[in-house]
């Protein structure tokens, strides 16, 4: 089958914003994760020392960055979802209603992350 | 906005982001209950991962994770980057780059892993 020439997401609306949305939450969980590894492998330097950068990253302003990072993951797994339903070859149609519809039920398992957290935010 | 000329790319790429992100929503989903939903876990030192760790279900969820975590981000961080080049040589090189890249971090990350089990 020949390709003709496209232009990158050509389409507007809603759903336009949930595909960029798709897009920079998957760069920044993907920069987090590589952080990540490196953070967690200072263990191998000795029990020490990954003691010492999880006392650091203890602090109130990194349990705060954490929530931010939650929500970055749970807009991007409940859209990753919505994605797979696509290709499957479910929704496309009503393809608003359902991002909608994930975002609302992204933000409990977030809420319940912050009532866990608040104790470590407001020390 | 950008025009590039779409070469068939390999399908198996598009159907393991896929199956990636589903083992994700389960691995990351255990990973991110354990640590940040149980108020007990939220004091993270040495003696409590080594603890999990004496568990082969969190050797198996963290391990796996390290795996099809890095799978789905360098693949991902492709398909963005695929969408702004054209050339099949600079593809090429970027594909091996991301490669080598997630070969490295794959190891780094799995030696890690071991201090913890010792």
């Amino acid at each position: 089958m020949p390709l003709t020439k496209h232009t990158i997401y050509p389409g507007r609306g809603l759903g336009m914003w949930a595909f960029w949305l798709h897009r920079l939450t998957g760069l920044a969980i993907a920069g987090y994760l590589l952080m990540h590894i490196l953070v967690i492998s200072t263990v191998v330097g000795g029990a020490g020392s990954f003691n010492e950068a999880m006392k650091f990253l203890k602090a109130p302003v990194f349990i705060l960055l954490e929530m931010g990072l939650l929500a970055i993951i749970l807009i991007h797994g409940f859209n990753g979802a919505r994605i797979v339903l696509f290709d499957l070859g479910y929704g496309v149609k009503k393809q608003k209603q359902i991002f909608v519809t994930l975002m609302v039920l992204a933000s409990i398992p977030l809420a319940l992350a912050f009532a866990v957290a608040l104790p470590h935010i407001f020390v | 906005m950008t025009q590039v000329t779409p070469k068939p790319q390999g399908v198996w790429a598009w159907i393991w982001q896929r199956i990636t992100a589903v083992l994700l929503v389960f691995f990351l989903g255990t990973h991110l209950f354990v640590l940040h939903y149980v108020p007990e876990n939220m004091n993270i030192n040495f003696l409590g991962v080594a603890a999990r760790f004496k568990s082969v279900l969190y050797l198996v969820v963290d391990s796996g994770l390290l795996a099809v975590a890095l799978y789905h981000a360098l693949n991902g961080i492709r398909n963005v980057l695929f969408d702004f080049v054209a050339d099949d040589g600079k593809r090429r090189a970027l594909t091996w780059l991301l490669l080598i890249a997630g070969i490295a971090y794959l190891i780094w990350g799995a030696y890690a892993l071991t201090f913890f089990v010792k």
